[in-house]
C-alpha cells in the first residue's frame, strides 16, 4: 500500500498513466509563441469540435480495442449513414425539414451503423473471423454500396437537419454537448457496469473469460454495435457541417486519428487496457497536432506524415511499455 | 565396468525459497541405462532441465566425461552430444518433418555471404535419421498430418543427430501405441549399444523394470535410493517414491460428506475420451481423480464444465438434468472449473488482482437493469475474499496478477470463484506450480469449504496429495473408471498400479 493519498497523489497517478498530456503542454508551450492566435476564441472553438468529432469514433473504436479486436470499417459505416440519411430527407422533407423527418433520418442512420456492427460482432464472435479481415471487407463493400446506391452524386440536406453540428445551447455549440454527454455515458458503461468489465475480460484473455462464464458472444456483439452506433453518430455530425449526404465523407486517414488517438491515450491493441479520460488525452493530442500544423501553414501532406509518425512513435512506446511492465 | 560419462554431483536447486533439488548426485556410465523415477514433482523434470542449459543449478556440478560442464543455454548441451526427449512435443505442425529435423542448423549450399538450403542433402539426411528411429513416413510430410506416435518417433529422430553422448527421455510412451513402444525400445537399446549414456523417465514401472539397467528413486528433490535394477521389485520402488508423514501438510476435515448427490454423472461416453463413466459427488465430498496424463481426467472435468462435446450419458447437477452444458450453463448453476493451465485459461495475467476476483460473480453486484455495479460492494468483498485467503499482494486494484508467485496467483482464481458463490468445484491440479506454504493454504481452505458444505472433484498426478485429502478416489485410466477407492481402503501402492495398468487390483 502506497502513502499515495489526496489531490496530488492522483494528480502524479494520472500524469504517470498518461504521458500524452506532458506531449501536448510541450506542443502548446512551442507553438503559442510562434502562432498566438492559437489561443483566439475562434481557433479554440474550431479545436473543440475537432476534438469532439475525434473523440466520437475514438471512443467507439476502443470498445472494440478493449476486447482485442480493431474497427476499420468506420469511414465506411459514415458514408453509408451518410447518404442513407439524406436521401431519406431529399424525399421525404422539404427545404427546412420537419423535426419529425429530422428525427427519422438520425434514427435511420445510427441503425445504419448498429446493423454493420452487428455483422462484424457476429462474425467475430460466432463464427471466429479475424476481426482485422471482417472489418477491413466491410471498409470496401459497405463504402461501395454508399458509392453505388448515390452514383458519386452529393445529396443536399435540409437547413433543420444542419442545426446538428451548427446549432447552439447556452452559446456552446450542440455537438459538444452531445460528445460531452456521450463521453460521460462511455465512461459510465465501462467502469460502473457489467458489460463495462465484461468488454476488459474477454481482451485481457477470452479463453479464461469463456471458463469464468462470461457471455463472450454477447459482449463481442455489444463491442461492435457501440463502434458502429457512435460511427453514425460521427456521420450525423459530418453530414450536418458539409450540408450534404456523401459517400467520400472522410477521409480514411480518420482510421489512424482515433486508433491512434486511442492508442497514444493509453488503450493497447493488445486488448483490456483503455479508458475513456485517456482516450480523451490522446484525441485532444491529436487534433492539437492538426491544428497547430494548420497554423503553422503546414501542407496537408506535412500534417499527415507528421501524424503518422507520431501515432506510431506512440504505438512503439506501447510496445516497449508492455515488455517492462513485467517487473511492476 | 565403463566409465561414466555423466556425474551429476551435489546439485541443489530452489524456486522462490523452495528446495527442489537436495544434493542429487549419480551417474550414468557409457552404455547404460538409468531409470528415474518418481512422482510428480519429486524434481525429475527439474534435473533434467538444468542437464539441458535450461536452468542453472544453485550449487553442485555436472561432469560430462570427467570433464565439469555448466551449460547456459540448451544449445550449449547440444554441442556437448547431450540430447533431451521431452514429455511435450517441440515440433513445428505446419513444417516438413526433414525441415523438423533440421530447423536448428538447415544443410546449405553456396557462399558464406548468400545460402540457401541445399533440398537434396536435407531430404537424404532427413531419411537417414527417420530409418534409424524406424519411422516410415516421407520427409516432406507435415508434422500435423502425422500421428501422436510418429510425431513422438520424429522428436526422437532429432535428438539422434550428431555425434550423441547422452540421452534423456522424459516420460516418451505416453502417447505411443504398445508397438510402438516397443519400437522406441529397441532403439534405445541400440543406442545402448552405441555407448550411448541414456537416462528414461517414466511413471510406467513395468518398462522402467524392463528396459534399465539402474534405477534412481527421486523424492521431494531427493534421491532415496540408486543401484542395480535387480535389487528392487516394484512394489519396493513405489514404496520409495511415496512414503512420507502426510498428517503435517494435510488438515484434518471435521464433517463427513452428507449423503446428498449433487453431481451424478451417468454413463458419460465420448469416442476415443471417456469411456462410460459413472459417479456421484455428494454434498461436502471431495472426489479425487487419480490418473496418469492421457487418462482422460483432465478431458472429463472440461465435459463436466460444457467445455468439450459428449456423445452419450447425462450429466445431473443438484439433481436436475444438464442439457448442452456451457461453461455459462455451469457457472450459473454454481460450478467452478479451476483449470491445469492457470495463465491461458484461470486468471487475466495483466489486469489487476480485483479485476481477477470480480470476473465470476460480476452480476451479483449489477443492477438488474443496465447491470449498474455497486462498485463499493465489490471492492470490499474482493478485498474480504483476497485477506481470506491471505493472497500476498501489494495494491488489489493496480498490480497485475502475473506479478504474484503460482501460489499467490492460485489463490486468486481460487477466490474468484468463491466470489461467484460456487458449490461445487472441479479443481485440475489445483497445487500444480505452487510451493509448499501457499499450497497448505491452499489444502486448508479447500477442507474447509468441504467442511461447510461444498462439494469437490480434486484431479492431480499427486497421488499423496489426493490421499491427504480426498474422502474417495477413482483411479482412471484410458478414460474409464478403473477403481473407486473408499478413505479407510487407501493403499497408494494399490491406486498407483491401477493407474499405471499394470496389475489387477486384488
Amino acid at each position: 500500500m502506497g502513502p499515495v493519498r489526496g489531490n496530488i497523489g492522483h494528480i502524479q497517478l494520472f500524469l504517470r498513466d498518461y504521458p500524452v498530456v506532458w506531449l501536448s503542454l510541450g506542443l502548446g508551450l512551442l507553438v503559442v509563441p510562434v502562432r498566438p492566435e492559437i489561443l483566439s476564441p475562434l481557433n479554440l472553438e474550431t479545436l473543440a469540435l475537432a476534438i469532439a468529432l475525434l473523440l466520437v469514433l475514438s471512443l467507439g473504436q476502443s470498445f472494440v480495442l478493449i476486447t482485442a479486436g480493431i474497427d476499420l470499417s468506420l469511414p465506411a459505416i459514415m458514408s453509408l449513414a451518410s447518404v442513407v440519411g439524406a436521401s431519406y430527407l431529399a424525399g421525404n422533407s422539404d427545404l427546412t425539414g420537419t423535426p419529425l423527418s429530422i428525427l427519422t433520418a438520425i434514427v435511420a442512420m445510427l441503425l445504419v451503423g448498429l446493423a454493420i456492427g452487428f455483422l462484424h460482432g457476429f462474425s467475430v464472435a460466432y463464427l471466429r473471423m479475424p476481426a482485422f479481415l471482417v472489418t477491413l471487407a466491410s471498409l470496401m463493400w459497405v463504402g461501395g454500396i454508399a458509392v453505388w446506391y448515390t452514383e458519386s452524386v452529393r445529396i443536399p440536406v435540409p437547413e433543420g437537419f444542419i442545426q446538428v453540428w451548427y446549432g447552439r445551447l447556452l452559446g456552446i455549440p450542440v455537438p459538444l454537448w452531445t460528445v460531452a454527454i456521450l463521453a460521460v455515458l462511455a465512461h459510465f458503461i465501462l467502469s460502473n457496469t457489467v458489460m463495462g468489465r465484461r468488454l476488459y475480460a474477454v481482451g485481457h484473455g477470452l479463453q479464461t473469460a469463456l471458463v469464468s462464464g462470461v457471455p463472450i458472444g454477447r459482449t463481442i456483439v455489444f463491442a461492435y454495435m457501440t463502434s458502429g452506433l457512435c460511427a453514425s453518430i460521427a456521420a450525423v455530425f459530418y453530414t450536418a457541417r458539409l450540408h450534404t449526404g456523401s459517400p467520400e465523407l472522410v477521409e480514411n486517414e480518420v482510421l489512424l486519428d482515433c486508433i491512434g488517438a486511442a492508442v497514444i491515450g493509453g488503450t493497447s491493441l493488445f486488448g483490456g487496457k483503455g479508458k475513456v479520460i485517456g482516450i480523451l488525452m490522446g484525441v485532444v493530442f491529436i487534433a492539437l497536432v492538426g491544428n497547430c500544423l494548420n497554423m503553422l501553414g503546414l501542407r496537408y501532406w506535412h500534417v499527415i506524415m507528421i501524424k503518422g509518425g507520431v501515432i506510431l512513435l506512440a504505438a512503439v512506446l506501447d510496445a516497449f511499455q508492455r515488455r517492462w511492465s513485467g517487473a511492476e | 565396468m565403463t566409465r561414466p560419462v555423466l556425474e551429476f554431483e551435489h546439485i541443489d536447486k530452489s524456486f522462490f525459497g523452495a528446495k527442489v533439488l537436495k544434493d542429487v548426485s549419480f551417474a550414468v556410465r557409457s552404455g547404460a541405462i538409468v531409470g528415474l523415477v518418481g512422482e510428480n514433482g519429486a524434481g525429475k523434470s527439474t534435473l533434467m532441465n538444468i542437464l539441458s542449459g535450461i536452468l542453472t543449478a544453485d550449487a553442485g556440478w555436472i561432469k560430462v566425461n570427467g570433464i565439469p560442464f555448466a551449460p547456459q543455454r540448451p544449445d550449449e548441451s547440444a554441442l556437448a552430444g547431450i540430447a533431451l526427449v521431452h514429455q511435450e512435443l517441440n515440433l513445428f505442425p505446419n513444417l516438413s518433418a526433414a525441415e523438423n529435423l533440421f530447423v536448428a542448423d538447415f544443410p546449405r549450399q553456396g557462399s558464406k555471404w548468400l545460402s540457401w538450403i541445399d533440398r537434396a542433402s536435407l531430404r537424404t539426411r532427413a531419411s537417414e535419421l527417420l530409418e534409424q528411429v524406424n519411422l516410415d513416413v516421407d520427409p516432406g510430410t507435415l508434422v500435423e498430418e502425422l500421428s501422436p506416435g510418429q510425431k513422438q518417433l520424429l522428436e526422437i529422430a532429432k535428438a539422434l543427430k550428431g555425434d550423441l553422448k547422452i540421452v534423456a527421455f522424459d516420460e516418451p510412451t505416453t502417447s505411443l501405441t504398445q508397438p510402438e513402444t516397443q519400437q522406441l525400445f529397441s532403439i534405445i537399446r541400440r543406442l545402448k549399444e552405441r555407448g550411448v549414456g541414456v537416462i528414461y523417465i517414466s511413471h510406467n514401472l513395468g518398462d522402467v523394470m524392463r528396459l534399465c539397467d539402474q534405477v534412481v528413486v527421486l523424492r521431494d528433490g531427493e534421491i532415496q535410493a540408486a543401484g542395480d535394477k535387480d535389487s528392487f521389485t516394484i512394489p519396493d520402488v513405489i514404496q520409495l517414491m511415496v512414503g512420507r508423514e502426510l498428517e503435517t501438510l494435510f488438515p484434518r476435515r471435521r464433517n463427513t460428506p452428507q449423503d446428498v448427490p449433487v453431481l451424478q454423472v451417468r454413463h458419460l461416453s465420448q469416442p476415443g475420451i471417456v469411456h462410460e463413466v459413472s459417479f456421484t459427488l455428494r454434498r461436502g465430498e471431495m472426489l479425487g481423480i487419480s490418473g496418469l496424463m492421457g487418462s482422460g481426467r483432465t478431458e472429463l472435468a472440461r465435459i463436466l464444465f460444457g467445455l468439450d462435446s459428449y456423445e452419450r450419458g447425462e450429466i445431473l447437477v443438484e439433481g436436475e438434468t444438464v442439457s448442452a452444458p456451457s461453461p455459462r450453463k455451469c457457472v450459473d448453476r454454481g460450478m467452478a472449473f479451476l483449470t491445469e493451465d492457470r495463465s491461458l485459461e484461470g486468471l487475466m495475467p495483466s489486469a489487476s488482482i480485483e479485476e481477477n476476483v470480480a470476473l465470476v460473480g460480476l452480476e451479483e453486484f449489477g443492477s438488474r437493469f443496465l447491470g449498474v455495479l455497486k462498485r463499493e460492494t465489490l471492492k470490499d468483498r474482493v478485498g474480504e475474499v483476497v485477506r481470506e485467503l491471505s493472497v500476498d499482494c501489494r495494491r488489489i486494484d493496480r498490480q497485475s496478477v502475473k506479478t504474484l508467485s503460482g501460489g499467490n496467483q492460485q489463490k486468486v482464481v481460487l477466490g474468484k470463484w468463491l466470489l461467484g458463490g460456487s458449490r461445487i468445484l472441479l479443481l485440475d491440479e489445483p497445487t500444480r506450480g505452487v510451493d509448499v506454504g501457499a499450497r497448505y493454504e491452499i489444502y486448508q481452505k479447500l477442507v474447509e469449504l468441504a467442511d461447510e458444505g461444498v462439494s469437490m472433484i480434486v484431479i492431480s498426478s499427486d497421488l499423496e496429495e489426493l490421499v491427504g485429502l480426498c474422502d474417495r478416489i477413482l483411479v482412471m485410466s484410458r478414460g474409464e473408471i478403473r477403481a473407486s477407492v473408499d478413505r479407510q481402503d487407501f493403499d497408494r501402492k494399490e491406486m498407483l498400479q491401477a493407474a499405471i495398468g499394470e496389475e489387477r487390483l486384488t
